[in-house]
Protein backbone atom coordinates (compact mmCIF):
# COMPACT_ATOMS: atom_id res chain seq x y z
CA UNK A 1 0.00 0.00 0.00
CA UNK A 2 1.42 3.59 -1.21
CA UNK A 3 0.40 6.29 0.81
CA UNK A 4 1.04 10.00 0.35
CA UNK A 5 1.24 13.20 2.91
CA UNK A 6 0.64 16.22 2.10
CA UNK A 7 2.85 18.22 4.66
CA UNK A 8 3.36 21.86 5.31
CA UNK A 9 6.40 23.27 6.53
CA UNK A 10 5.41 25.88 8.92
CA UNK A 11 7.01 29.03 10.68
CA UNK A 12 8.01 27.65 14.48
CA UNK A 13 5.04 28.71 16.46
CA UNK A 14 6.80 28.83 19.43
CA UNK A 15 8.67 31.95 18.14
CA UNK A 16 6.92 35.49 17.29
CA UNK A 17 5.44 35.70 14.01
CA UNK A 18 5.25 38.75 11.42
CA UNK A 19 3.81 40.00 8.41
CA UNK A 20 5.04 41.28 5.83
CA UNK A 21 3.86 44.77 5.74
CA UNK A 22 3.84 45.01 1.66
CA UNK A 23 1.97 42.43 1.28
CA UNK A 24 0.10 41.88 4.38
CA UNK A 25 1.01 37.77 4.63
CA UNK A 26 3.23 35.23 7.14
CA UNK A 27 6.77 35.93 6.57
CA UNK A 28 8.43 32.64 6.15
CA UNK A 29 12.16 33.35 5.25
CA UNK A 30 13.38 31.65 8.07
CA UNK A 31 13.56 28.63 9.15
CA UNK A 32 10.67 26.06 8.77
CA UNK A 33 9.49 23.18 10.94
CA UNK A 34 6.83 20.32 10.46
CA UNK A 35 3.54 22.10 11.02
CA UNK A 36 2.71 19.20 14.25
CA UNK A 37 -1.24 18.74 12.81
CA UNK A 38 0.57 16.54 9.59
CA UNK A 39 2.49 14.72 11.60
CA UNK A 40 -0.26 13.01 12.95
CA UNK A 41 -0.93 12.00 9.09
CA UNK A 42 2.74 10.83 8.67
CA UNK A 43 2.05 8.72 11.76
CA UNK A 44 -0.90 7.26 10.72
CA UNK A 45 0.48 6.68 7.43
CA UNK A 46 3.60 4.89 8.47
CA UNK A 47 1.50 2.58 10.70
CA UNK A 48 -1.32 1.99 7.79
CA UNK A 49 1.77 0.65 5.69
CA UNK A 50 3.30 -1.53 8.20
CA UNK A 51 -0.28 -3.03 8.81
CA UNK A 52 -0.83 -3.79 5.27
CA UNK A 53 2.45 -5.48 4.78
CA UNK A 54 4.70 -3.30 2.43
CA UNK A 55 4.56 -0.27 0.20
CA UNK A 56 6.00 3.46 1.25
CA UNK A 57 4.91 6.56 2.93
CA UNK A 58 5.94 9.32 0.68
CA UNK A 59 5.37 13.16 1.13
CA UNK A 60 4.36 16.62 -1.08
CA UNK A 61 5.00 19.57 0.13
CA UNK A 62 4.90 23.55 -1.13
CA UNK A 63 7.41 26.09 0.96
CA UNK A 64 9.46 28.50 -0.02
CA UNK A 65 13.28 29.06 -0.55
CA UNK A 66 13.41 25.02 -1.08
CA UNK A 67 13.04 25.08 2.43
CA UNK A 68 12.84 21.16 3.77
CA UNK A 69 13.72 21.20 7.38
CA UNK A 70 10.00 20.42 7.79
CA UNK A 71 10.47 17.46 5.49
CA UNK A 72 13.47 16.14 6.42
CA UNK A 73 11.14 15.64 10.00
CA UNK A 74 8.91 13.31 8.39
CA UNK A 75 11.56 11.60 6.44
CA UNK A 76 13.12 10.98 9.79
CA UNK A 77 9.89 9.25 11.10
CA UNK A 78 9.96 6.80 8.40
CA UNK A 79 8.77 8.11 5.60
CA UNK A 80 10.38 7.30 1.76
CA UNK A 81 10.80 9.93 -0.39
CA UNK A 82 9.71 13.79 -0.93
CA UNK A 83 8.16 15.94 -3.71
CA UNK A 84 8.96 19.36 -2.46
CA UNK A 85 7.42 22.44 -4.35
CA UNK A 86 9.56 25.58 -4.34
CA UNK A 87 9.00 27.94 -6.78
CA UNK A 88 9.04 32.46 -5.98
CA UNK A 89 6.27 32.79 -8.31
CA UNK A 90 3.56 30.67 -5.83
CA UNK A 91 4.02 33.80 -3.41
CA UNK A 92 0.55 34.58 -2.44
CA UNK A 93 -0.88 31.30 -3.82
CA UNK A 94 -5.06 30.72 -2.59
CA UNK A 95 -5.84 27.56 -1.05
CA UNK A 96 -7.10 26.70 -4.49
CA UNK A 97 -3.95 27.00 -5.89
CA UNK A 98 -2.17 25.15 -3.85
CA UNK A 99 -4.78 22.24 -4.17
CA UNK A 100 -3.87 22.61 -7.82
CA UNK A 101 -0.17 22.32 -7.41
CA UNK A 102 -0.16 19.64 -4.41
CA UNK A 103 -2.49 17.37 -7.00
CA UNK A 104 0.35 17.58 -9.47
CA UNK A 105 2.82 17.06 -7.04
CA UNK A 106 0.74 13.97 -6.06
CA UNK A 107 0.76 12.83 -10.09
CA UNK A 108 4.16 13.37 -9.80
CA UNK A 109 4.90 10.60 -7.22
CA UNK A 110 1.99 8.40 -8.76
CA UNK A 111 0.39 5.18 -7.67
CA UNK A 112 -1.03 6.70 -4.12
CA UNK A 113 -4.13 4.15 -2.86
CA UNK A 114 -4.62 6.69 0.00
CA UNK A 115 -3.22 10.55 0.24
CA UNK A 116 -3.74 12.00 3.72
CA UNK A 117 -3.58 15.54 4.88
CA UNK A 118 -4.36 17.15 8.11
CA UNK A 119 -7.66 19.47 8.14
CA UNK A 120 -6.32 22.31 8.72
CA UNK A 121 -2.64 23.59 8.77
CA UNK A 122 -1.73 25.64 11.85
CA UNK A 123 -0.47 28.96 10.20
CA UNK A 124 -2.99 29.63 7.55
CA UNK A 125 -6.40 27.53 8.99
CA UNK A 126 -8.22 27.99 5.54
CA UNK A 127 -8.87 24.28 6.33
CA UNK A 128 -10.71 23.53 3.02
CA UNK A 129 -7.30 22.78 0.94
CA UNK A 130 -7.80 18.73 1.43
CA UNK A 131 -11.36 18.99 0.02
CA UNK A 132 -10.23 21.09 -2.97
CA UNK A 133 -7.23 18.52 -3.45
CA UNK A 134 -10.00 15.06 -3.64
CA UNK A 135 -11.78 17.31 -5.94
CA UNK A 136 -8.81 18.42 -8.06
CA UNK A 137 -7.59 14.19 -8.03
CA UNK A 138 -11.33 12.80 -8.80
CA UNK A 139 -10.78 11.26 -5.65
CA UNK A 140 -13.59 10.61 -2.67
CA UNK A 141 -12.91 12.25 0.55
CA UNK A 142 -13.52 11.67 3.78
CA UNK A 143 -13.27 14.71 6.49
CA UNK A 144 -12.24 14.62 9.97
CA UNK A 145 -10.96 10.94 10.39
CA UNK A 146 -10.08 10.10 13.54
CA UNK A 147 -9.70 6.22 13.81
CA UNK A 148 -8.79 4.77 9.71
CA UNK A 149 -8.77 1.01 8.57
CA UNK A 150 -7.77 -0.27 5.13
CA UNK A 151 -10.09 -3.59 4.22
CA UNK A 152 -9.13 -4.77 1.13
CA UNK A 153 -9.96 -2.04 -0.96
CA UNK A 154 -11.83 -0.19 0.91
CA UNK A 155 -11.81 2.32 3.48
CA UNK A 156 -13.46 2.30 6.92
CA UNK A 157 -13.34 5.95 9.14
CA UNK A 158 -14.67 6.87 11.94
CA UNK A 159 -15.59 10.42 11.35
CA UNK A 160 -15.71 13.02 13.86
CA UNK A 161 -18.83 15.37 14.13
CA UNK A 162 -20.12 17.87 16.87
CA UNK A 163 -22.26 15.13 18.50
CA UNK A 164 -19.86 12.34 17.97
CA UNK A 165 -18.83 10.16 14.80
CA UNK A 166 -20.45 8.90 11.66
CA UNK A 167 -19.03 5.07 10.19
CA UNK A 168 -18.12 5.70 6.62
CA UNK A 169 -16.91 3.94 3.79
CA UNK A 170 -15.16 4.36 0.74
CA UNK A 171 -13.39 2.68 -1.78
CA UNK A 172 -9.76 2.74 -2.69
CA UNK A 173 -8.31 5.26 -3.85
CA UNK A 174 -9.59 7.94 -2.11
CA UNK A 175 -8.67 10.69 0.69
CA UNK A 176 -8.93 11.84 4.01
CA UNK A 177 -7.81 14.56 6.37
CA UNK A 178 -7.34 13.41 9.65
CA UNK A 179 -7.98 15.12 13.14
CA UNK A 180 -5.22 16.03 15.70
CA UNK A 181 -4.00 13.42 18.35
CA UNK A 182 -6.03 10.21 16.06
CA UNK A 183 -2.39 8.49 16.95
CA UNK A 184 0.35 8.91 18.59
CA UNK A 185 3.40 10.37 16.57
CA UNK A 186 6.53 8.57 16.76
CA UNK A 187 9.72 11.00 17.69
CA UNK A 188 12.30 10.37 15.39
CA UNK A 189 15.31 8.49 16.10
CA UNK A 190 18.62 8.86 15.65
CA UNK A 191 19.06 6.58 12.96
CA UNK A 192 16.21 7.43 11.54
CA UNK A 193 17.63 11.53 11.70
CA UNK A 194 20.98 10.10 9.76
CA UNK A 195 19.34 8.27 6.92
CA UNK A 196 16.88 11.06 6.30
CA UNK A 197 20.02 12.98 5.24
CA UNK A 198 20.31 10.38 2.16
CA UNK A 199 16.56 10.21 1.31
CA UNK A 200 15.31 11.59 -1.83
CA UNK A 201 13.47 15.06 -2.50
CA UNK A 202 12.88 16.10 -5.43
CA UNK A 203 12.30 19.31 -5.87
CA UNK A 204 10.42 21.22 -8.79
CA UNK A 205 8.79 24.52 -9.97
CA UNK A 206 4.84 24.76 -10.26
CA UNK A 207 6.21 25.09 -14.39
CA UNK A 208 7.38 21.93 -14.13
CA UNK A 209 4.42 20.46 -12.85
CA UNK A 210 2.63 22.64 -15.52
CA UNK A 211 -0.06 24.42 -13.34
CA UNK A 212 -0.08 27.74 -14.45
CA UNK A 213 -1.35 30.65 -13.12
CA UNK A 214 -0.27 30.31 -9.70
CA UNK A 215 0.72 32.98 -7.07
CA UNK A 216 -0.99 36.37 -6.57
CA UNK A 217 -2.20 35.83 -10.65
CA UNK A 218 -3.72 33.10 -10.24
CA UNK A 219 -5.34 33.63 -6.69
CA UNK A 220 -9.52 34.34 -6.54
CA UNK A 221 -8.78 36.24 -3.29
CA UNK A 222 -7.02 39.43 -2.11
CA UNK A 223 -5.42 40.77 1.21
CA UNK A 224 -7.09 44.14 1.41
CA UNK A 225 -6.35 45.07 4.98
CA UNK A 226 -5.14 44.15 7.89
CA UNK A 227 -6.20 44.92 11.97
CA UNK A 228 -5.99 43.94 14.85
CA UNK A 229 -8.52 41.86 16.90
CA UNK A 230 -10.85 44.11 18.98
CA UNK A 231 -10.14 43.74 22.68
CA UNK A 232 -12.57 41.85 25.06
CA UNK A 233 -14.59 44.20 26.49
CA UNK A 234 -15.17 44.37 30.22
CA UNK A 235 -17.67 42.08 31.56
CA UNK A 236 -20.26 42.96 34.08
CA UNK A 237 -19.31 42.92 37.90
CA UNK A 238 -22.45 41.85 40.32
CA UNK A 239 -21.63 42.93 43.96
CA UNK A 240 -24.05 40.03 46.04
CA UNK A 241 -26.23 41.63 48.49
CA UNK A 242 -27.73 38.19 48.65
CA UNK A 243 -29.81 38.62 45.65
CA UNK A 244 -26.94 38.11 43.32
CA UNK A 245 -28.71 34.35 42.05
CA UNK A 246 -31.13 36.40 40.10
CA UNK A 247 -29.11 38.39 38.53
CA UNK A 248 -26.78 35.92 36.92
CA UNK A 249 -30.62 34.00 35.94
CA UNK A 250 -31.93 36.61 34.62
CA UNK A 251 -28.16 37.18 32.73
CA UNK A 252 -28.47 33.34 31.44
CA UNK A 253 -32.13 33.92 30.30
CA UNK A 254 -31.50 36.58 28.15
CA UNK A 255 -28.82 34.11 26.79
CA UNK A 256 -31.31 31.82 25.88
CA UNK A 257 -29.62 28.91 27.63
CA UNK A 258 -32.26 28.56 30.68
CA UNK B 1 40.47 21.89 13.50
CA UNK B 2 36.38 22.82 14.13
CA UNK B 3 35.14 24.04 16.97
CA UNK B 4 31.16 23.94 16.65
CA UNK B 5 29.18 21.23 17.03
CA UNK B 6 28.06 19.26 13.61
CA UNK B 7 24.55 19.72 12.37
CA UNK B 8 24.08 15.57 13.30
CA UNK B 9 25.23 16.63 16.74
CA UNK B 10 22.90 19.40 17.21
CA UNK B 11 19.83 17.44 15.07
CA UNK B 12 19.99 14.93 17.82
CA UNK B 13 20.21 17.42 20.76
CA UNK B 14 17.02 19.64 19.31
CA UNK B 15 14.85 15.72 18.71
CA UNK B 16 16.25 14.51 22.45
CA UNK B 17 15.00 18.35 23.56
CA UNK B 18 11.76 17.92 21.98
CA UNK B 19 10.87 14.85 23.79
CA UNK B 20 11.70 15.55 26.86
CA UNK B 21 9.88 19.15 26.44
CA UNK B 22 6.35 17.30 25.65
CA UNK B 23 7.08 13.69 27.21
CA UNK B 24 8.92 15.04 30.53
CA UNK B 25 7.52 18.16 31.69
CA UNK B 26 8.42 18.80 35.73
CA UNK B 27 4.90 17.88 36.92
CA UNK B 28 5.87 14.16 35.75
CA UNK B 29 9.44 14.41 37.28
CA UNK B 30 7.46 15.69 40.26
CA UNK B 31 5.17 12.85 40.14
CA UNK B 32 7.98 10.20 40.26
CA UNK B 33 9.33 11.90 43.47
CA UNK B 34 6.63 11.89 44.95
CA UNK B 35 6.10 7.99 44.25
CA UNK B 36 9.75 7.38 45.38
CA UNK B 37 10.40 6.16 41.58
CA UNK B 38 14.41 6.78 41.03
CA UNK B 39 13.80 5.21 37.45
CA UNK B 40 11.28 6.20 35.06
CA UNK B 41 10.70 3.04 33.14
CA UNK B 42 8.74 4.62 30.41
CA UNK B 43 11.06 7.29 29.42
CA UNK B 44 13.62 4.95 29.73
CA UNK B 45 12.01 2.66 27.10
CA UNK B 46 11.64 6.13 24.76
CA UNK B 47 15.20 6.79 25.02
CA UNK B 48 16.25 4.10 24.41
CA UNK B 49 13.48 3.80 20.86
CA UNK B 50 15.33 7.00 20.18
CA UNK B 51 18.77 5.58 20.57
CA UNK B 52 20.06 7.99 23.50
CA UNK B 53 20.74 4.97 25.72
CA UNK B 54 23.19 3.74 23.16
CA UNK B 55 24.70 6.45 21.21
CA UNK B 56 28.58 5.49 22.89
CA UNK B 57 27.74 1.76 22.36
CA UNK B 58 29.51 0.88 18.69
CA UNK B 59 27.80 0.90 15.40
CA UNK B 60 28.64 -2.81 14.85
CA UNK B 61 26.77 -3.71 18.74
CA UNK B 62 24.39 -1.96 17.68
CA UNK B 63 24.38 1.66 18.92
CA UNK B 64 25.26 4.85 17.37
CA UNK B 65 28.93 4.60 17.91
CA UNK B 66 29.04 8.23 19.11
CA UNK B 67 32.14 9.91 20.96
CA UNK B 68 31.27 11.75 23.89
CA UNK B 69 31.55 14.65 21.89
CA UNK B 70 28.65 13.35 20.43
CA UNK B 71 26.89 12.65 23.39
CA UNK B 72 28.00 15.95 25.88
CA UNK B 73 24.59 17.93 24.04
CA UNK B 74 22.42 15.12 25.15
CA UNK B 75 23.32 14.92 28.49
CA UNK B 76 23.45 18.87 28.88
CA UNK B 77 19.39 17.90 27.46
CA UNK B 78 19.14 15.60 30.44
CA UNK B 79 19.69 18.01 32.67
CA UNK B 80 17.56 20.58 31.69
CA UNK B 81 14.49 18.34 32.31
CA UNK B 82 16.15 16.71 35.29
CA UNK B 83 15.65 13.23 33.81
CA UNK B 84 15.84 10.77 37.07
CA UNK B 85 17.44 7.28 37.12
CA UNK B 86 20.57 6.32 35.82
CA UNK B 87 20.77 7.88 32.38
CA UNK B 88 24.50 9.65 32.94
CA UNK B 89 25.57 6.16 34.45
CA UNK B 90 23.79 3.83 31.94
CA UNK B 91 24.94 6.18 28.83
CA UNK B 92 29.17 5.89 30.11
CA UNK B 93 29.30 2.82 31.21
CA UNK B 94 27.08 0.82 28.28
CA UNK B 95 30.03 0.74 25.57
CA UNK B 96 32.10 -0.79 28.00
CA UNK B 97 29.88 -4.11 28.42
CA UNK B 98 30.59 -4.93 24.73
CA UNK B 99 30.91 -8.93 24.86
CA UNK B 100 29.47 -9.48 28.44
CA UNK B 101 25.86 -11.27 28.36
CA UNK B 102 24.20 -7.71 28.65
CA UNK B 103 25.87 -6.17 25.67
CA UNK B 104 22.42 -6.45 23.98
CA UNK B 105 19.85 -5.58 26.91
CA UNK B 106 21.76 -2.33 27.49
CA UNK B 107 21.23 -0.91 23.73
CA UNK B 108 17.20 -1.74 24.26
CA UNK B 109 16.91 -0.80 27.49
CA UNK B 110 16.12 -3.68 28.58
CA UNK B 111 18.96 -4.07 30.88
CA UNK B 112 19.46 -0.73 32.94
CA UNK B 113 23.51 -0.42 34.36
CA UNK B 114 24.62 1.99 36.84
CA UNK B 115 28.08 3.28 37.60
CA UNK B 116 30.59 3.93 40.48
CA UNK B 117 33.43 4.37 41.20
CA UNK B 118 35.82 2.11 43.52
CA UNK B 119 36.28 4.64 46.28
CA UNK B 120 32.37 5.29 46.39
CA UNK B 121 30.81 4.13 49.73
CA UNK B 122 27.63 4.68 48.02
CA UNK B 123 26.74 3.26 45.06
CA UNK B 124 23.52 5.74 43.15
CA UNK B 125 20.63 3.64 41.18
CA UNK B 126 21.77 0.30 42.48
CA UNK B 127 18.74 -0.33 43.02
CA UNK B 128 16.90 0.19 40.22
CA UNK B 129 20.31 -1.41 38.21
CA UNK B 130 21.12 -5.04 37.07
CA UNK B 131 24.85 -4.30 36.63
CA UNK B 132 26.87 -1.72 38.14
CA UNK B 133 30.38 -0.69 36.51
CA UNK B 134 33.26 0.70 37.85
CA UNK B 135 36.83 0.57 37.28
CA UNK B 136 37.73 -2.65 38.56
CA UNK B 137 34.96 -4.52 36.15
CA UNK B 138 31.04 -5.46 36.10
CA UNK B 139 29.38 -6.00 39.65
CA UNK B 140 26.19 -8.24 39.27
CA UNK B 141 23.85 -10.62 41.91
CA UNK B 142 25.03 -8.09 44.67
CA UNK B 143 22.37 -6.95 47.69
CA UNK B 144 21.66 -3.36 48.28
CA UNK B 145 20.67 -1.75 51.22
CA UNK B 146 18.93 1.82 50.64
CA UNK B 147 20.93 5.03 52.35
CA UNK B 148 18.46 8.12 52.57
CA UNK B 149 19.76 10.92 50.03
CA UNK B 150 19.29 14.28 48.83
CA UNK B 151 17.80 13.63 45.54
CA UNK B 152 14.49 11.29 44.80
CA UNK B 153 15.73 10.93 41.17
CA UNK B 154 18.82 9.37 42.88
CA UNK B 155 18.39 6.75 44.71
CA UNK B 156 21.76 5.87 47.22
CA UNK B 157 22.19 2.37 48.57
CA UNK B 158 25.05 0.34 50.29
CA UNK B 159 26.39 -2.81 47.89
CA UNK B 160 27.36 -6.02 49.09
CA UNK B 161 28.24 -9.21 47.90
CA UNK B 162 27.82 -10.15 44.16
CA UNK B 163 30.35 -10.93 41.53
CA UNK B 164 33.18 -8.87 40.14
CA UNK B 165 33.87 -9.24 36.30
CA UNK B 166 36.87 -7.77 35.40
CA UNK B 167 36.30 -5.25 31.83
CA UNK B 168 38.54 -4.20 29.41
CA UNK B 169 38.38 -0.44 28.51
CA UNK B 170 37.54 1.08 32.14
CA UNK B 171 40.15 3.26 32.44
CA UNK B 172 38.63 6.34 31.53
CA UNK B 173 35.30 5.66 33.74
CA UNK B 174 35.71 8.20 36.33
CA UNK B 175 36.98 11.11 33.82
CA UNK B 176 33.91 10.35 31.18
CA UNK B 177 31.74 10.15 34.29
CA UNK B 178 32.76 13.06 35.85
CA UNK B 179 32.48 15.22 32.48
CA UNK B 180 29.04 13.54 31.35
CA UNK B 181 27.89 14.74 35.17
CA UNK B 182 29.11 18.31 34.24
CA UNK B 183 27.37 18.72 31.29
CA UNK B 184 24.05 17.35 33.19
CA UNK B 185 24.96 20.02 35.54
CA UNK B 186 25.20 22.67 32.86
CA UNK B 187 21.76 21.85 31.81
CA UNK B 188 20.60 21.67 35.59
CA UNK B 189 21.75 25.00 36.07
CA UNK B 190 20.29 26.55 32.72
CA UNK B 191 16.98 25.37 33.83
CA UNK B 192 17.10 26.41 37.51
CA UNK B 193 18.26 30.21 35.50
CA UNK B 194 15.08 29.48 33.40
CA UNK B 195 12.39 28.96 36.07
CA UNK B 196 14.23 31.99 38.25
CA UNK B 197 13.90 34.18 35.34
CA UNK B 198 10.05 33.20 34.58
CA UNK B 199 9.47 34.14 38.35
CA UNK B 200 10.92 36.97 38.47
CA UNK B 201 8.91 38.46 35.75
CA UNK B 202 5.66 37.25 37.54
CA UNK B 203 5.96 37.88 41.19
CA UNK B 204 5.53 41.31 42.21
CA UNK B 205 7.27 43.74 44.91
CA UNK B 206 6.50 47.98 45.20
CA UNK B 207 3.81 47.63 42.42
CA UNK B 208 6.59 46.13 40.08
CA UNK B 209 8.18 42.67 38.71
CA UNK B 210 11.28 42.13 40.84
CA UNK B 211 12.89 41.29 37.65
CA UNK B 212 12.54 44.44 37.15
CA UNK B 213 14.79 45.64 40.20
CA UNK B 214 18.89 45.55 38.75
CA UNK B 215 20.01 43.80 42.07
CA UNK B 216 17.51 40.76 40.65
CA UNK B 217 18.77 41.46 37.67
CA UNK B 218 22.27 41.01 38.62
CA UNK B 219 22.23 38.11 40.28
CA UNK B 220 20.82 35.85 37.90
CA UNK B 221 22.89 37.81 35.52
CA UNK B 222 26.12 36.34 37.34
CA UNK B 223 24.54 32.89 37.67
CA UNK B 224 24.26 32.30 34.11
CA UNK B 225 27.84 33.94 33.37
CA UNK B 226 29.27 30.97 35.39
CA UNK B 227 26.19 28.87 33.92
CA UNK B 228 27.96 29.93 30.28
CA UNK B 229 31.61 29.80 31.12
CA UNK B 230 31.17 26.08 32.19
CA UNK B 231 30.02 24.83 28.86
CA UNK B 232 33.16 25.35 26.90
CA UNK B 233 35.89 23.77 29.21
CA UNK B 234 32.73 20.49 28.88
CA UNK B 235 32.56 20.79 26.11
CA UNK B 236 36.53 20.80 25.50
CA UNK B 237 36.66 18.06 28.06
CA UNK B 238 34.67 15.57 26.27
CA UNK B 239 36.98 16.41 23.07
CA UNK B 240 39.91 15.98 25.28
CA UNK B 241 38.21 12.31 26.10
CA UNK B 242 36.47 11.54 22.50
CA UNK B 243 40.73 12.25 21.11
CA UNK B 244 42.67 10.65 23.77
CA UNK B 245 44.04 13.61 24.86
CA UNK B 246 47.51 13.68 27.26
CA UNK B 247 45.42 16.34 28.89
CA UNK B 248 42.22 14.89 29.20
CA UNK B 249 42.22 13.99 32.99
CA UNK B 250 43.18 18.12 34.03
CA UNK B 251 40.44 19.07 31.19
CA UNK B 252 37.82 16.41 32.69
CA UNK B 253 38.72 17.95 36.23
CA UNK B 254 38.31 21.35 34.95
CA UNK B 255 34.99 20.79 33.43
CA UNK B 256 33.58 19.09 36.91
CA UNK B 257 34.64 21.52 39.14
CA UNK B 258 33.26 24.16 36.89
CA UNK B 259 29.94 22.77 36.09
CA UNK B 260 29.26 21.96 40.02
CA UNK B 261 30.09 25.33 41.24
CA UNK B 262 27.72 27.11 38.31
CA UNK B 263 25.09 24.67 39.09
CA UNK B 264 25.60 25.58 42.62
CA UNK B 265 25.57 29.38 42.17
CA UNK B 266 22.75 28.87 40.05
CA UNK B 267 20.92 27.19 42.66
CA UNK B 268 21.61 29.87 45.07
CA UNK B 269 20.78 32.56 42.83
CA UNK B 270 17.08 31.06 41.73
CA UNK B 271 16.17 30.05 45.49
CA UNK B 272 17.09 33.46 46.42
CA UNK B 273 14.74 34.62 43.83
CA UNK B 274 11.87 32.64 44.25
CA UNK B 275 12.20 33.15 48.44
CA UNK B 276 11.33 30.73 50.90
CA UNK B 277 8.51 29.31 48.36
CA UNK B 278 11.61 28.03 46.22
CA UNK B 279 12.12 25.43 48.77
CA UNK B 280 8.62 24.16 48.70
CA UNK B 281 7.39 20.65 47.56
CA UNK B 282 5.32 22.56 45.23
CA UNK B 283 7.48 25.00 43.50
CA UNK B 284 9.34 22.91 40.41
CA UNK B 285 12.92 24.86 41.28
CA UNK B 286 13.32 22.29 44.27
CA UNK B 287 13.34 19.29 41.99
CA UNK B 288 16.49 20.79 40.05
CA UNK B 289 17.78 22.19 43.06
CA UNK B 290 18.57 19.17 45.14
CA UNK B 291 19.45 17.61 42.17
CA UNK B 292 22.26 19.85 41.33
CA UNK B 293 23.46 19.07 45.24
CA UNK B 294 23.61 15.88 44.55
CA UNK B 295 25.56 16.06 41.50
CA UNK B 296 27.88 18.47 42.24
CA UNK B 297 29.29 16.18 45.18
CA UNK B 298 29.31 13.23 42.69
CA UNK B 299 31.86 11.44 40.91
CA UNK B 300 34.30 13.84 42.52
CA UNK B 301 33.47 17.42 43.91
CA UNK B 302 34.54 21.15 42.61
CA UNK B 303 37.52 20.62 45.57
CA UNK B 304 38.63 17.33 45.00
CA UNK B 305 38.75 18.29 41.07
CA UNK B 306 40.76 21.74 41.66
CA UNK B 307 43.37 20.31 43.44
CA UNK B 308 43.81 17.97 40.20
CA UNK B 309 43.94 20.55 37.69
CA UNK B 310 46.56 22.38 39.97
CA UNK B 311 48.82 18.99 40.31
CA UNK B 312 48.31 18.68 36.34
CA UNK B 313 49.44 22.20 36.20
CA UNK B 314 52.38 22.63 38.25
CA UNK B 315 53.63 19.29 37.25
CA UNK B 316 53.69 20.81 33.08
CA UNK B 317 57.73 21.72 32.39
CA UNK B 318 57.79 25.78 32.08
Amino acid sequence: MNVIVCVKQIPDPALPGALDSSTNTLKRDGKLILDESDSYGVEMALQLVDKAGGGEVSLVSMAPNGEVSGLRTALAMGAAKAVLVSDPALQGSDALTTARVLAAAVGRIGGADLVIAATESSDGYTGTVPEQLAEVLGLPSVTFAKHVEIDGSTLKASRQTEDGYDEVECPLPALISVTAGVVEPRYPSFKGIMAAKSKPVDTVTAGDLGVDPVGWAGAGQQISDVAKAPERAAGEIVEDDGEGFAKIVSFLENLKVI
Amino acid sequence: MRFAFTDDQRAFADGLHDLLVHEYPPARLREAWAAGRGHEPDLWRRLADMGVLSMMVPGPAGGMGGTLVDSVLLFQQLGRAGVPGPVVEHLVAAPRLAGTPWAGGVVDGSVVVTAALDVDPFVAHADVAEVIVTPSGARHGYAVSAVAGLDEGRHLAEVTGGTLEPLPGTDELADTLAVATAAFLVGLGETMIDLAGEYARQREQFGKPIGAFQAVKHLLADALLKVEFAKAPTYRAAWSLSTAQPTAGRDASMAKALAGEAAYRASRAAMQVHGAIGYTWEADLQLFMKKAWALQRAYGDARWHRRRVSAAVLATPR
